[in-house]
């Protein structure tokens, strides 16, 4: 890949797909991975009713959903069509190797967990909750973009700050959110790209 | 290879005809077949090539859909059946060439097309593994003609593609650059080096090339692609909400597709436009403009006058 001739370009050059092939592109990874669909909206109400109580296991569960939007979504799905595919993987990877390490950190050193307000923890939870809902379908009005928690960036990381406002303080938050809030800023240029 | 085709064009048509009179398909095939197609010579052998060819930009880059691959096979289908064959692709268009292999191997096309890929890296030992890949991808063993994509590390590439072609590998080697970018840069390269092929960026709204890249290829025997013949798309969409010039008929042509193919590939310089589209009507429009006859010059001006007058 030559990075200095892409300043050659304007955005949606180089985005090199049309709206139909993101479309049928999301079609279709919905199409083949229903049932993960079943499954992240089950975990989402195990983490919201019960993992929530367990912040080092609710880490854990977030390592393995940012794993799969890593290997699931970036590089089987996204790579397909965009060449940047494995290097936005490799930075998802990355989010979810940050989860294990706050998993293990929170558990030799509970200290860096904070515990939420009564406010602050509804708050967290109800940004998490509203991870559920597939705002991307919703706002284009198309049902092939129906992506919700674990499936598509913009809702897990709704889930990812929510769960974050929870539990993270300092440092910890910044590194829990920060790839994530990026992984979207990526999304929205390339949808605003497409659009 | 253009005899061949055409012979087995013929002799297909003529065989479907006799075997099945009332089949509208069979008659357009054979209609197809029997009507010249418009071509021009490449300079440094003289070999002609249909005047209008396929762009892959955006448009073949469908990844592994497959719904989306068999539509973009019928896309090539209708652009080979109105007689054409310059593919144009690149390893910067994400999954194009990959398409490409898969619409030409389920055509069994090979020997239609007349493949046209490009190098795209700075790096001159993944520039040799890139074209091994194309290869695969396209599932050919040779190309027609191998270029430099943007200019990128033309140093190195260069003297790589004069080795493929001595090797046989490719037919033709050549330079591209596009958006109207690097005129100057290209221009050094076209004195100085043995290029068989040259492309840009030309259209009724951007004709920067008029001045100096036209002039200097036809000097020195450069053949040209012309990309972004419907400048990405946006001035097709806004020449077609226009009327067309009563006089379009005149000119041979039916739509504002032809229209603009027509001013670009008449330019005595031009060779080939490589319109890009996902679209069967879209690709049957730009074929259109393979057929009929190219306009004088007088007649290129009394379009782009009305052109620029919308």
């Amino acid at each position: 890949m030559d990075w200095q001739t892409l300043l050659d370009y304007r955005l949606n050059d180089l985005l090199m797909l049309s709206p139909e092939v993101y479309e049928a592109l999301h079609q279709s990874y919905l199409q083949q991975y229903a049932f993960m669909q079943w499954c992240f909206w089950l975990l989402l109400l195990v983490q919201v009713i019960w993992l929530v109580r367990y912040p080092v296991v609710l880490q854990l569960s977030l390592a393995l959903t940012w794993a799969w939007l890593a290997y699931g979504y970036a590089y089987q799905t996204l790579s397909q069509v965009i060449l940047a595919g494995p290097l936005f993987a490799a930075f998802l990877t990355v989010q979810s190797f940050i989860y294990l390490v706050l998993a293990v950190a929170s558990k030799l050193n509970p200290s860096i967990l904070r515990s939420a307000s009564a406010s602050s923890f509804k708050f967290g939870i109800a940004i998490a909750v509203a991870g559920i809902v597939p705002w991307q379908a919703i706002v284009a009005g198309k049902a092939a973009l129906s992506l919700s928690y674990g499936m598509g960036i913009l809702p897990t990381t709704l889930v990812t700050i929510g769960f974050a406002i929870v539990h993270c303080k300092g440092w910890g938050r910044w590194l829990a959110i920060s790839i994530p809030i990026l992984s979207s800023l990526a999304i929205l240029i390339l949808l605003f790209g497409l659009h | 290879m253009q005899r061949r085709t055409f012979i087995g064009k013929l002799s297909c048509a003529g065989i479907a005809i006799l075997f099945n009179p009332f089949n509208l398909s069979y008659s357009l095939q054979a209609k197809e077949a029997i009507a010249p197609i418009l071509k021009k010579k490449i300079p440094s052998t003289r070999e002609m090539i249909p005047v209008i060819g396929m762009g892959t930009w955006i448009t073949f880059n469908v990844g592994k859909i497959k719904s989306l691959r068999d539509q973009r096979t019928e896309v090539l289908k209708a652009f080979l059946n109105a007689g054409g064959t310059v593919i144009d692709s690149s390893p910067m268009y994400g999954s194009s060439e990959e398409v490409l292999g898969y619409a030409i191997n389920k055509l069994a096309a090979q020997e239609e097309v007349f493949a046209a890929t490009k190098t795209w890296t700075s790096d001159a030992a993944e520039g040799k593994e890139q074209f091994k890949e194309s290869q695969s991808l396209w599932g050919l063993s040779d190309f027609e003609l191998q270029q430099v994509h943007n200019l990128v590390n033309w140093q190195d590439h260069l003297p790589f593609l004069q080795e493929l072609k001595k090797e046989g590998k490719i037919r033709y080697l050549g330079i591209t650059t596009s958006h109207g970018r690097r005129h100057a840069a290209l221009a050094r390269l076209m004195e100085q080096y043995d290029l068989d092929f040259v492309q840009f960026t030309y259209n009724l709204a951007n004709r920067d090339v008029e001045n100096r890249l036209l002039p200097l290829a036809r000097e020195k025997q450069i053949a040209i692609i012309v990309n972004r013949p419907f400048g990405g798309g946006r001035l097709i969409r806004h020449l077609k909400k226009q009327p067309l010039p009563e006089w379009h008929q005149e000119l041979a042509c039916n739509n504002w597709p032809e229209l603009a193919l027509k001013y670009i590939v008449s330019h005595p310089a031009v060779t080939v436009a490589i319109p890009a589209t996902s679209k069967l009507e879209h690709m049957r429009e730009n074929m259109g403009a393979v057929r009929g006859r190219l306009l004088v010059e007088e007649e290129r001006q009394r379009l782009l006058k009305y052109v620029v007058d919308l």
